[in-house]
């Protein structure tokens, strides 16, 4: 079998056979093409072959009622991982005035140590990986409530450090158990801890970081480029994760600057503070749908797509909201809705004949 | 999976034994600085005990110099030269309103006086107002009255914890408020600010201002009423140490 597969490019191969067994039938209906019993046989011999070693070595759906248990397996872990950690932190609360320092600090130290081999092995006995993601929030979640908790016990001075901890063990558990809910959460606490570091340079406390959104440029652009450095092919959705989750802090922070100019970092009229920005939003959104649709990476061009219409809305919001009846604006909305649509469309068309022009 | 189980544990172990030996060493030695403090200075939760929280953390009250019963109000006035000296960059031109310019934090060290000139100064102050508006037969603007009740909130249950100073410069404050049962060098956060009337700084908050009360210390406050129903009182012997992290040494009850 090819070493290059990893769970999503089996699913798609599985995908596509299971596609292909229903188009040769209906081509075989259709009086178009009809294979030999002798070609029929060879090809789903090596089908199933296929298929067998790739559920052997992922995780996939060989049909479509897989396809749905699978979908059910995943809300449930995800709840079910929500509330434990939730319960991890609320037990704790419950009990931890009632106990001295020593046995405080002790079950703090060996809740996450303790999680985190059970992830380990509970990771190295399932193919599937649901309990071991399970088993690895738990452990985050015991972790983050390790140095919370030290610090509210003895009194400690917070520290941005601490979001850097909880990055590198959020990136340790994701790659381990190929657990993306981890990974973002480690990519929201390392552009965190990256901007709260900028902001301290610039002479600002760090938990004010989000007082300067232009913090956020940098750590945004670092992670939305790892994946072009590092390699994520043998981890789920883990390149589609690093650059929607940096798309969207990097537009967020454009959306909250091109409204309150003040919280720039630049000196200046507010207002054309907010015009440089509501400029650069637009311009950036476009080219990140560009970018998109040239390196075929769809999670881009929805997500500029997306900021794009924030984008303009927000203006029109600005420019019409105060003055016009609200009937007239919302239709003025579906307007411009209905004309992104006619656009897209013939963008579309456009494409499509290219193609067959390539064809 | 080896490589991450090494990882893993180093990151976990290496973490809490750095953090708590930072909390040893805080702790080791002389404190820097020892107040006993009051159920006045000192903000116990009501029915905490009933709460689903079973930690029980004590607020520290304080005020800033020149502020008065308007408890809210902690703007600390300084003249350009000191507003500078704390690092900030010069405002150009006064603010018009809160949404010109967005300050952001900075922290720097603050001097806490207990129970000082600035507490007494202030309570002579309010005594004196007292006094010449009895005399004026209810002349004074209704703003500025000052019942009876106020004053003696002010004498018996207000915070007497002040911030009397502040710097960047935590030796130069340590050099000036040598006492160290009456003063204490604590970090905190102030945003600056521009009026007509010159520079300031807004004194937010002290970096620490929650004191976990450890298990040997709980019991006696399992002994006290709700505050509004309080007659018992309390005094707690707070230290900082080599970090200016605070601890509770000792706690007193007594009517």
């Amino acid at each position: 079998m090819d070493q290059n597969y990893n769970k999503n490019s089996a699913q798609d191969r599985i995908d596509q056979i299971n596609a292909f067994e229903r188009e040769v039938n209906q081509l075989d209906a259709d009086g178009v093409l009809s294979l030999s019993a002798g070609q029929k046989e060879s090809v789903s011999a090596h089908h199933q072959s296929l298929i067998k070693q790739l559920a052997e070595s992922f995780d996939v759906d060989i049909s479509h009622s897989d396809k749905q248990f699978s979908l059910g397996m995943r809300i449930a872990s995800f709840l079910g991982a929500l509330a434990l950690a939730a319960s991890v932190f609320f037990l704790f609360y419950q009990f931890w005035g009632l106990l001295g320092h020593f046995t405080q600090v002790s079950i703090l130290v060996l809740a996450p140590v303790l999680t985190f081999i059970a992830t380990l092995v509970i990771a190295s006995k399932e193919s599937t990986g649901y309990f071991s993601k399970l088993a690895a929030l738990i452990s985050f979640a015991c972790f983050v409530l390790n140095l919370t908790m030290l610090g509210q016990i003895f009194n400690i001075t917070p520290s941005d450090n601490a979001f850097l901890i909880w990055a590198a063990y959020g990136f340790l558990l994701a790659y381990a158990c190929d657990a993306r809910l981890l990974l973002v959460a480690a990519i929201l606490s390392i552009q965190s801890f990256i901007a709260m570091r900028m902001g301290t340079w610039s002479g600002m406390y760090w938990l004010s970081f989000g007082e300067r959104p232009e913090n956020f440029f940098l750590p945004s652009i670092l992670l939305f480029l790892v994946p072009v450095v590092i390699s994520q092919r043998r981890f789920t959705n883990f390149e589609q994760i690093y650059r929607v989750f940096s798309l969207i802090i990097f537009f967020l922070s454009i959306l909250v600057l091109s409204n309150v100019g003040q919280l720039s970092r630049f000196a200046g009229d507010p207002d054309f503070i907010e015009g440089v920005y509501q400029s650069l939003g637009f311009a950036f959104s476009a080219g990140v749908v560009w970018l998109g649709i040239k390196l075929h990476w769809g999670e881009v061009v929805n997500t500029g797509n997306v900021f794009f219409v924030l984008f303009l809305y927000t203006k029109m919001f600005d420019w019409w909201w105060e003055w016009m009846p609200k009937y007239l604006f919302f239709f003025l909305i579906g307007l411009v809705a209905i004309l992104a649509l006619v656009v897209l469309r013939r963008l579309r068309g456009n494409q499509e004949q290219r193609m067959e022009g390539v064809a | 999976m080896k490589h991450y189980l090494i990882a893993g544990l180093t990151l976990l172990f290496l973490t809490n034994a750095v953090a708590l030996s930072g909390v040893v060493y805080n702790r080791s030695g002389e404190p820097l600085f020892e107040l006993m403090l009051s159920e006045r200075e000192l903000t116990v939760p009501n029915y905490w005990a009933r709460s689903e929280n079973s930690g029980l953390s004590l607020r520290l009250n304080w005020r800033v110099k020149g502020q008065g019963e308007n408890k809210w109000y902690r703007d600390f006035h300084l003249s350009k030269e000191k507003f500078l000296s704390l690092g900030f960059d010069d405002i150009e031109k006064p603010a018009q309103s809160n949404w010109e310019r967005f300050e952001t934090e900075k922290v720097v060290y603050l001097a806490l006086e207990l129970n000082g000139p600035t507490y007494q100064s202030a309570l002579n102050k309010m005594r004196q107002a007292y006094k010449n508006q009895t005399s004026l037969n209810g002349s004074t603007k209704d703003r500025d009255v000052i019942t009876k009740a106020q004053l003696d909130n002010f004498k018996f249950k207000s915070s007497r914890l002040y911030v009397v100073d502040l710097s960047d410069d935590f030796d130069s404050l340590a050099d000036k408020y040598s006492d160290s049962s009456m003063y204490a060098i604590v970090k905190g956060l102030v945003k600056p600010y521009r009026l007509e009337s010159g520079y300031g700084v807004s004194v937010n908050t002290l970096l620490v201002s929650n004191l976990s009360v450890p298990l040997e210390l709980r019991s006696q406050f399992e002994m006290l009423e709700p505050s509004y129903e309080r007659k018992n009182k309390f005094n707690a012997l707070i230290s900082w140490g080599q970090r200016l992290e605070p601890w509770i040494a000792s706690v007193e009850l007594h009517e």
